[in-house]
């Protein structure tokens, strides 16, 4: 089926249908992404963790992952063992658990959470910024300070806030994290819907009879969407490690044998001296996750930037 | 005296409309400056006629287009479409009687009979429902064919946008009319589903056209359809309009600044500039017989692709005015070749130009003047000149002969100058000048309907020199004996 | 170095050589999409004096063939093949050096520039480009510099390639003195001067550098004749410290080049303003002049000021003047009035009539528009989809043009005198250069095409400067060989 899809996808070249003529325009961002070679390393890199996390979701026994939803401890052999093929390739970690095994899921848990993370701010910031740039007067001032404020905002004590208020667990996380990100997707979305305001396209809709709402979701949010999509990608790297980061220091205390990067690497920090795999496997799976998503990012912005297309 | 042609029916009719926008000067508390962008403009649409808007950039062409889709909210006036003609008659009635006796109040009976109008007809008070409806007789193609069609937009949907928006029918329905707009456009069906960028500049232009036309309007704008296209492309996409104006019956207004494409797409013709409508009229009389100083100037800059031909070209000084703070009276005055006294000229203006007649050295006898100290508006119709030493009625003699030798040389300014009088101050003496009144010029119908708002057509020119004061005023400039 | 007027008249003289001549002129663009043939086998040239226009539409490669001229191909283009020669210098000298193409699968190319040949290259053609050979920009808001004034930037080019000029300027008036210049003083009070009457009486003097500088006051229209005699007179009084005036003596004898003693100084950012500030200041005098050449208003006031505060013709009076600061022997005006107004653009091209006249400088003048063509240059090059298709002069061109586009092209056009119910038209569109059709390119679209047409048309002298590429034309006429 999947191959079927595939020749689908390479083989339509024709424009009898709307379907062939999209995608062909996603075809030609495939081929300039491929034609940078940082670009297609940061595809490779994407698209692995994502298959891994895919498949730690739906068949994990398939990477040898046993538990996806919890670290098996095994508090007889507390102290990490250095690597050995192939009982544990990553070794393990305190308390005895099979590091490769945590960091598969791990990368599962933490994909998840900052997919949502950013896709929440995003979807929020753009509708406000846009709503802004789009109705003017009063309602763009009066938005985008409510952006400004939020945007003053540290996010770390904001964090200790949240977590002191609501509990410490990985949603309030999230939560927090999301209500600090939106402002710059606001402001991001507002610079360009202001721009886009300039074509002529807005008011043919106008005089066409559509209205506000109509010229919002219908023509704002598709022309803004594409360089948001683009800010998306390049954020997600930021925020997992910012994710991580919290968890290091001490959130997510609800459940403690969740396999979260951060929680890996604060477990087995004490042992970081004497058993460096401990911290090495897991931060290098938060290293290469952002450095191939900062790639890809701005592969994906060179690829739609229109002037590269012809 | 207003344009009031009663035997054909009038689809759009305009009056007194302004817009004014508010111009961001970047100063925190300066008082609100405004950009006069379409001043007192009346105008009016027949069915089934094409009529020309031309004017520069910065003339408010592209303004009054937007008002009248309204895209853009005036300042002021309204605009009747499809409206009784009588009514339209009986509040242009209204509002002259208002000019001449200014109302007493809010609760003058004439205003609220115009108020009443404007409620009912004006399509500035329409309602939403309204709105829309009338937003199905009219649409608008734009200049420039890349911004016109949002890129992220299949051609089909494009078309189909204004069908969907006004429950044209069915899916199937909606997708089979736009298929058949496309081909009256000239366009195969392949291009249904491909994107505007895989399309030329030609074809995007008969793809916004076929939007225009997708729900039959009564009245199409076309905003310099042609301005970004090749010459040959013009041609065909010219043709195109032609053939489309006859097969739905439509009355455009064709808004450009290149004349020679007008001339040959428009019945009638407006000539607009700096926010006002200086001539009107069928374009071949126009073009024929110029009135405007503006248009004869306009015409004669065309540059003509004809190599024999060398035609009387009149170059215009200056630049279009700058609309916050526009020139007093006419608006062309400062440019005009012909302004005279009652044209606007503003004490600043004269001042400049009468210090400049005294400082030049051209008039070796003004050399024995003393210094100018300072130059000095009084109010709107005087200003003071300030020496530091005496003038005596020898010199006041020589200053008013060389002011007459400057109007004979072409210095318009000067022919405001109604009076020069020389009085001692302490410091040493002041010359008080002292001008013409001046005033607006309305639209005015000359001839068939060939209107124009320029004075010479209203005023008589050539006031009394001011050499020969207390003399009966003549008909025509001649030259004073000196 | 300056060049006089006579030495211009002696190249004038001995030229059976012309000033550009262009032979055989292949571009290719390399883009992703494929290889773009822009321009293929184009051969003219240019006279001196003469106004040479360029007239096409969009994608004949005519902008494309203006810049080749100056070596300023953007990045993705190579000049493949071909010759330009400059004033007897070869352009082209090492193309088939500077860049390497190499055919990969699938029929792509690529592209590989080689660095120090290109750096070779601008180290020779800096010299010309600027100083000789200027060019004037289609937009002048984004070819002039936003965060520089106007003065500096005009300033710019001439600190760049006339420092001798000035140099001898401030050296000149140094060395005048008041009785010198009364010779002058009274000479032209008594009667109006001519240029090489002002000359001789200079060069008695011994003070022949400073021509320019009287000249441009007695040609000043703005101040009467006593103005402009104390003018004159006050030169004598701008002096500059001894300092200066002994380093700027230094200067000249090292023919521009700064001599050691300075070098260090010049390093040291405070002290280079020092060596620096009087030639800075110079070159903003003569700014101001070129400014009032170019018929600017309140030019004090202009030289502060910053673009984006200027209207669009000012800005384009702002290139003008940077163009001709030089007095290059070849101004490249790529559709200099073709952002403008009518009524500015009938302005500019008045200007440009007589900065020809005043400089005789050669124009190689772009356009797509044919009347504006019509209005300014000498002779005529059609141009259609990467090929010259018709030379002539302006008015065979006009009376009787050969070529099938030539003859559509005018057709198309509406013309001013009649109206007629529908244009002619060009059937088809310009072809996608990426694969143009094999021989004659125009052969999609000919309404005379026939077989031979598959072939490449030979260049055809079919009159005196009337040469066109057409089969229709090929028997018993002069082939002129490639």
């Amino acid at each position: 089926m999947l191959i079927v899809g595939l020749r689908e996808i390479y083989g339509r070249k024709d424009t009898k249908t709307p379907l062939s003529a999209r995608l062909r325009e996603y075809r030609l961002t495939l081929k300039i992404l491929l034609e940078s070679p940082s670009s297609t390393v940061g595809l490779a890199i994407v698209l692995a963790y994502a298959t891994v996390a895919v498949i730690d979701f739906t068949y994990p026994s398939l990477i040898g992952v046993q538990n996806a939803y919890s670290m098996v401890p095994d508090f007889m052999n507390s102290v990490p063992a250095p690597p050995v093929w192939p009982i544990h390739p990553f070794g393990t970690t305190f308390p005895g658990v099979d590091l490769y095994q945590a960091v598969m899921s791990a990368i599962r848990v933490d994909l998840w959470y900052s997919l949502m993370i950013v896709l929440a701010g995003a979807a929020a910031g753009t509708m406000v910024g846009v709503l802004a740039a789009y109705v003017g007067g009063y309602v763009d001032e009066a938005l985008m300070r409510f952006t400004d404020i939020f945007m003053s905002i540290p996010f770390l004590p904001f964090a200790i806030a949240v977590a002191f208020v609501l509990g410490r667990a990985l949603d309030d996380v999230s939560l927090a994290l999301v209500i600090v990100w939106w402002p710059n997707y606001s402001r991001y979305a507002y610079g360009q819907a202001l721009s886009l305001k300039e074509n002529a396209y807005f008011e043919a809709a106008r005089a066409s009879g559509v209205g506000t709402w109509g010229i919002i979701f219908r023509h704002v949010i598709p022309n803004v969407l594409t360089p948001t999509f683009v800010q998306i990608s390049l954020d997600l790297g930021t925020v997992v490690q910012v994710f991580a980061s919290l968890t290091f220091i001490g959130f997510a205390s609800g459940n403690p044998l969740l396999p979260e990067l951060g929680t890996l690497i604060s477990n087995g920090f004490q042992y970081a001296v004497t058993a460096p795999w401990v911290i090495f496997f897991p931060g290098m799976a938060i290293l290469i996750f952002s450095i191939g998503m900062n790639l890809l990012g701005d592969g994906l912005r060179d690829a739609l930037d229109p002037r590269s297309r012809t | 005296m207003r344009n009031t042609l009663t035997s054909e029916e009038k689809l759009v009719q305009g009056t007194r409309l302004k817009a004014y926008f508010p111009a961001k000067t970047g100063k925190i508390l300066a008082k609100a400056l405004y950009v006069h962008a379409v001043d007192n403009v009346d105008f009016f649409i027949k069915k089934r006629e094409v009529v020309g808007l031309v004017g520069e950039s910065g003339c408010g062409k592209t303004t009054l287009g937007r008002l009248i889709l309204r895209l853009l909210e005036p300042t002021a006036g309204a605009l009747f479409f499809e409206a009784d003609n009588d009514v339209v008659k009986r509040y242009l009635q209204l509002l002259d009687d208002m000019e001449i006796n200014a109302p007493r109040g809010k609760s003058d009976p004439r205003l609220e009979e115009a108020a009443t109008i404007e409620k009912e007809y004006s399509i500035f008070k329409y309602g939403r429902k309204e709105m829309k409806k009338y937003r199905r007789n009219t649409h608008i193609v734009f200049q420039d064919p890349n911004s016109s069609l949002d890129p992220r937009m299949l051609i089909k949907d494009i078309i189909a946008e204004p069908l969907k928006a006004h429950r044209y029918g069915s899916k199937a329905e909606i997708y089979e009319r736009a298929t058949s707009l496309l081909a009256a456009c000239g366009l195969e069906a392949q291009y249904m589903n491909r994107f505007p960028h895989e399309l030329s500049g030609g074809q995007r232009q008969r793809v916004a056209i076929a939007r225009a036309l997708a729900v039959s309007p009564k009245l199409v704008i076309l905003d310099e359809p042609t301005s970004a296209l090749d010459v040959s492309v013009q041609a065909q996409v010219l043709n195109l309009l032609k053939k489309l104006k006859k097969e739905f019956n439509l009355s455009l207004l064709f808004i450009s600044h290149h004349l020679i494409v007008v001339r040959y797409m428009a019945d009638r013709i407006l000539v607009m500039y700096a926010g006002e409508v200086v001539e009107a009229g069928e374009t071949e009389e126009v073009f024929k017989d110029p009135l405007h100083p503006y248009t004869t100037a306009l015409l004669s800059a065309v540059p003509v692709p004809d190599a024999k031909t060398k035609r009387e070209r009149i170059i215009l000084q200056g630049e279009v005015p700058n609309l916050i703070n526009p020139p007093t009276g006419c608006r062309f005055h400062p440019r005009c070749p012909q302004a005279f006294e009652v044209c606007g000229w503003s004490p600043r203006e004269v001042k400049e130009s009468f210090t400049f007649t005294l400082t030049s050295g051209r008039y070796p006898t003004l050399t024995s003047l003393p210094a100018i100290e300072s130059a000095v508006e009084i109010d709107d119709l005087t200003f003071e000149v300030r020496l530091s030493g005496d003038v005596s009625d020898n010199n006041l003699a020589e200053i008013k002969k060389a002011t007459e030798r400057e109007i004979l040389e072409g210095n318009r300014a000067l022919k405001a100058v109604k009076e020069i009088q020389v009085s001692k101050s302490p410091a040493g003496s002041t010359i008080t000048v002292k001008l013409y009144a001046f005033k607006m010029p309305r639209l005015t119908l000359v001839k068939g309907q060939h209107t124009v708002a320029c004075h010479l057509y209203t005023e008589q020119k050539g006031q009394v020199p001011i050499l020969n004061q207390g003399a009966s005023p003549r008909q025509e400039k001649e030259a004073p004996s000196t | 170095m300056r060049l006089t007027q006579e030495a211009e008249l002696d190249l004038e003289k001995q030229t059976s050589e012309p000033l550009l001549r262009v032979n055989g002129l292949r571009v290719s663009f390399i883009t992703r999409a494929g290889r773009i043939q822009a321009i293929d086998d184009v051969s003219f040239e240019v006279k001196a004096g003469e106004t040479f226009g360029l007239v096409g539409e969009t994608g004949c490669g005519k902008s494309q063939t203006a810049l080749a001229v100056m070596r300023l191909t953007p990045e993705a283009g190579v000049i493949e093949r071909g010759e330009i020669w400059f004033s007897g210098t070869n352009l082209t000298e090492n193309i088939a050096k500077e860049f390497k193409l190499t055919q990969k699968k699938n029929n792509r190319v690529k592209l590989k520039t080689n660095r120090s040949m290109l750096k070779r290259l601008n180290q020779k053609i800096n010299r010309i480009r600027g100083k000789e050979m200027s060019m004037i920009f289609q937009e002048p808001m984004t070819s002039l510099n936003p965060v520089y004034t106007v003065g500096r930037q005009v300033s710019e080019t001439l600190l760049r390639h006339s420092v001798n000029m000035l140099v001898d300027r401030i050296i000149a008036r140094n060395a005048a003195t008041e009785e010198k210049l009364k010779d002058i003083t009274n000479a032209a009070s008594r009667q109006e001067l001519s240029q090489t009457e002002l000359r001789k009486l200079l060069q008695r003097t011994g003070l022949k550098e400073l021509e320019d500088q009287i000249w441009f006051i007695l040609s000043r229209k703005d101040i009467g004749a006593t103005q402009k005699m104390r003018a004159i007179s006050n030169l004598a009084q701008h002096k500059v410290k001894s300092t200066t005036l002994a380093f700027l003596v230094r200067l000249k004898k090292s023919n521009g080049q700064l001599p050691v003693e300075y070098r260090i100084l010049n390093k040291i950012p405070i002290a280079r303003r020092w060596l620096t500030g009087a030639i800075e200041k110079e070159a903003l005098k003569v700014s101001s002049e070129l400014l009032s050449l170019v018929n600017m208003p309140n030019v004090e006031n202009v030289l502060r000021q910053y673009p984006h505060e200027l209207s669009g013709g000012m800005r384009q009076r702002v290139m003008i003047a940077m163009a001709i600061a030089t007095r290059p022997k070849l101004i490249i005006a790529d559709e200099p009035t073709s952002a403008l107004d009518v009524t500015v653009q009938a302005q500019i091209l008045e200007l440009l009539r007589e900065l020809k006249r005043t400089f005789n400088s050669a124009i190689l003048f772009i356009s797509h528009d044919i009347g504006v063509i019509s209005e300014i240059c000498d002779r005529v090059g059609v141009m259609y989809a990467g090929n010259l298709v018709e030379v002539a002069r302006l008015d065979q061109l006009f009376a009787d043009p050969k070529h099938p586009y030539t003859q559509g092209l005018f057709a198309s056009v509406p013309k001013y005198g009649e109206k007629r119910e529908l244009l002619q038209t060009i059937e088809g569109t310009v072809p996608d250069l990426i694969d143009p059709p094999k021989g004659c390119r125009f052969r999609t679209r000919c309404p005379r095409v026939h077989e031979k047409c598959s072939n490449v048309p030979p260049w055809l002298e079919i009159g005196r400067e009337h040469g066109v590429s057409c089969w229709l034309y090929a028997d018993g006429e002069k082939h002129v060989n490639q």
